[in-house]
């Protein structure tokens, strides 16, 4: 029976991991995040913050690139502490459905999204910005995204219309 | 410089009081009261010259350090401070570099990072620079007493003669101690001072006023210059006094070389260099050290960058030493909404990076108690006076055990991975129908010896000596092994012959007995909580030396026996070996 308690505890571990991974994925989804500007990018970059839930730290952390990215094209963000909102660059508010292959694809875990982010640092966290409600974390980490590159890819690809078709 | 800067300042010195981003240095300048005497002009005009910033690493030191004339005149001093903040030139126009290098230097690499982002970079150190305006602080010292060491070996001299007359005259004896006079081993000073820190009260309304009337740059019109200048001479800035110490003391005694028995006396060019360099450093040394206790806004704080090992990205720049303690908090929103900070667990420093140039350089800690830290717990400063109580139950199935009872005041944890103690013991213990053989003359080499076996009732009283090392078994720092040495001293005294009660008043001699005993074990400790403790230690104990005097002599001369273990009866002989199991509850403070 002992031969089997450690690989039963890695199996246990990875499938606690795999889940809080799957719900973390089905709350981006589901629009269970919240992005904030924390100051104007600099060239074609958006610089903002994005809280995430989790059970597991951890995953937040890694969570909070497609957040952002996700929260970019979908939600955008408003104006706050000096720092000027922005739209989301999906004008039509059923796109992720309409392209959920594209999507799924494109947000699968270290998907083509992560083209487009960087992390502070190493994920160093603000004072503050982790906030234990209930029995989640909600955890806040800046970064940056390459906003031009993305809606530039999302354009040829067809998902996005360009700015130059509205006119 | 940019008008939008000074303009983001206004902003959020009104809406962003709230925003905890990093450890903001104060700003500090540093000022003595002016006195009339040469040592106080000398230390003040040394306090006034010196650079502190290796002494003060976590402030931004104002150098406007011109004593001052007297303890409540501060608006003039107040103006300084803005002039130096906003780097007010010789034109009168102010601008807001200064304050914005500080920034710079104080940001953390998060901000680093968002400042390199951003299309206005100056943006986030504005924000830092807005807090740091709400942590500008003065240092008044105010010397009360600076004395050389051979003024106070003078009065001490005088005392001493005068206490000698004193008993002379009442016809008492002078003592042969008291006959010599003082040795003066030390040169060097003495001084007594107290200090003021005052917080300058930069509100937004006077931020407001400032900029609105006082200031001036390139773009304010010729014509409103004279106005804008005269209103900055009359600015008035008001400032609370936020931390107090009256009393304090320093003294700097260097040891007098001999030269044929006899003690040379200094030159005064040392004697100058202690009164000007190294007296004022111990000085604003000491006044550190209360501030930091005692001001919370000095207290440094950050987050934890990584766990496991913990690392956090601070280091030289802060000022921050080796075994400093840090308790790290999780920050909690209950259901109402209200957020908390609750205690997680507790770090020391292990490894103190050089981050003056690399912001992104973390310090490395080790946790000693509490929970599973995460990256982004937030870590505080907190004062570690290294004092340890404990509280021992000492049992051993031999006949005699010199303490079951015993109270350590230990201090600790010291050196290389915080983890030395040392503590001084006192225990006690009772014992009964303990057989002992003693020889009832007390003339044990005369070969007279008239050998008499009791089975007295007494108890003994016990000081030790211990050393211990922790090793720390987990990653938290819960569970520990706790590797001890210690000697200790029993004095046993017996208050009847036996059971019944035969005791020795009558008696010439009364045997009290000294033993001297040597414990060597290694104890399994467990953090309660991180300043609560409990111990098991199990340890080998080994009674060295003994020996016995008369409890019933009453002159001074002390005589004592030697014993030997084989001849003092069969519960001592037991007792020489022993194994000793203690549950200890430590107290940390």
């Amino acid at each position: 029976m002992k031969h089997f308690i450690l690989p039963l505890c890695l199996i246990f571990t990875f499938l606690s991991f795999s889940q809080a991974r799957k719900k973390a994925n089905k709350d981006t989804k589901n629009w269970r995040y919240e992005i904030e500007g924390v100051g104007q990018g600099s060239m074609g970059t958006y610089l903002v913050k994005s809280w995430q839930y989790s059970k597991k730290p951890r995953i937040a952390l890694e969570q909070s690139k497609k957040n952002a990215v996700h929260g970019i094209i979908f939600k955008g963000y408003p104006s706050s502490k000096g720092v000027i909102g922005q739209p989301p660059l999906a004008r039509n508010p059923i796109l992720d459905e309409q392209q959920k292959v594209f999507f799924d694809n494109f947000f699968a875990n270290n998907g083509q999204y992560m083209k487009y982010v960087n992390l502070t640092a190493d994920g160093t966290i603000l004072p503050g910005d982790r906030i234990k409600i209930g029995r989640e974390y909600k955890i806040g980490v800046v970064v940056s995204v390459r906003v031009a590159a993305l809606r530039k890819d999302l354009e040829q690809a067809g998902i996005i219309k360009g700015l130059s078709n509205g006119f | 410089m940019k008008y939008y800067i000074f303009l983001s300042f206004l902003i959020l010195s009104w809406s962003s009081k709230s925003q905890i981003s990093t450890y903001v240095r104060p700003c500090m300048s540093i000022s003595a009261i002016e006195k009339e005497g040469n040592f106080f002009q000398a230390i003040n005009n040394s306090i006034a010259t010196f650079n502190f910033s290796n002494t003060l690493k976590r402030v931004n030191i104002i150098p406007i350090k011109k004593p001052i004339a007297s303890d409540t005149i501060f608006s003039e001093y107040g103006k300084d401070i803005t002039s130096y903040l906003f780097n007010k030139d010789s034109n009168n126009l102010f601008n807001v570099r200064k304050i914005l290098e500080f920034s710079e230097y104080a940001s953390s690499d998060v901000q680093s990072f968002i400042s390199n982002n951003s299309a206005d970079k100056d943006q986030i150190l504005t924000q830092i620079a807005t807090e740091m305006l709400g942590k500008v602080y003065i240092l008044t010292i105010d010397l009360k007493k600076v004395e050389t060491y051979k003024d106070y070996y003078d009065r001490k001299e005088a005392k001493r003669k005068a206490r000698n007359e004193r008993t002379r005259k009442l016809g008492g004896e002078v003592s042969e101690s008291n006959q010599k006079p003082i040795e003066r081993k030390l040169y060097g000073y003495l001084c007594d001072f107290g200090f003021k820190l005052r917080q300058v009260n930069w509100t937004p309304e006077m931020l407001d006023y400032f900029y609105t009337n006082c200031w001036i740059d390139e773009n304010t019109p010729e014509n409103d210059r004279a106005k804008k200048i005269d209103n900055f001479s009359k600015l008035q800035l008001s400032s609370k006094v936020v931390w107090e110490e009256l009393q304090l003391g320093v003294s700097d005694g260097r040891s007098k070389s001999k030269r044929n028995g006899r003690f040379i006396e200094p030159t005064q060019e040392q004697m100058n260099k202690i009164l000007t360099s190294s007296l004022p450093l111990g000085i604003i040394n000491q006044t550190n050290k209360s501030i930091v206790e005692n001001v919370p806004e000095f207290k440094i704080f950050n987050v934890l960058s990584s766990t496991y090992p913990c690392k956090s990205k601070i280091g030289t720049k802060e000022g921050i030493r080796n075994n400093d303690r840090y308790f790290a908090y999780e920050k909690i929103q209950k259901r109402d909404g209200e957020t908390l900070l609750r205690r997680k667990g507790v770090l020391y420093v292990n490894s103190v990076v050089n981050n003056e140039k690399d912001n992104s350089l973390a310090s490395n800690f080790l946790q000693r108690g509490g929970r599973s830290l995460y990256n982004g717990m937030m870590i505080y400063e907190e004062l570690d006076k290294k004092i340890n109580f404990d509280f021992n139950y000492n049992y051993s199935t031999a006949p005699l055990n010199l303490s079951s009872y015993s109270l350590s005041l230990g201090f600790g944890p010291f050196g290389k991975r915080s983890a030395s103690y040392i503590g001084l013991s006192l225990g006690a213990s009772t014992f009964q129908d303990l057989t002992y053989v003693y020889d009832s003359t007390g003339n044990y080499g005369g070969g007279t010896a008239s050998y008499d076996t009791i089975t007295p009732n007494g108890y003994s009283l016990s000081v030790g000596l211990e050393f211990a090392r922790a090793i720390y078994l987990t990653k938290r720092g819960n569970i520990f092994l706790y590797p001890n040495f210690s000697v200790n001293a029993g004095f046993l005294s017996f208050s009847n012959k036996d059971g019944e009660d035969q005791d020795f008043e009558d008696q010439e001699y009364k045997p009290s007995l000294t033993i001297f005993d040597a414990r060597f074990g290694v104890g399994l400790g467990f953090h309660i909580v991180p300043s609560v403790s409990i111990f098991y230690k199990p340890s080998i104990g080994f009674n060295m030396y003994a020996f016995e005097s008369n409890a019933n002599d009453d002159d001074d001369d002390d005589e004592s026996e030697s014993r030997n273990w084989n001849d003092m009866g069969e519960d001592l002989k037991k007792s020489r070996f022993n194994f000793i199991n203690t549950i200890s509850l430590r107290i940390h403070i």
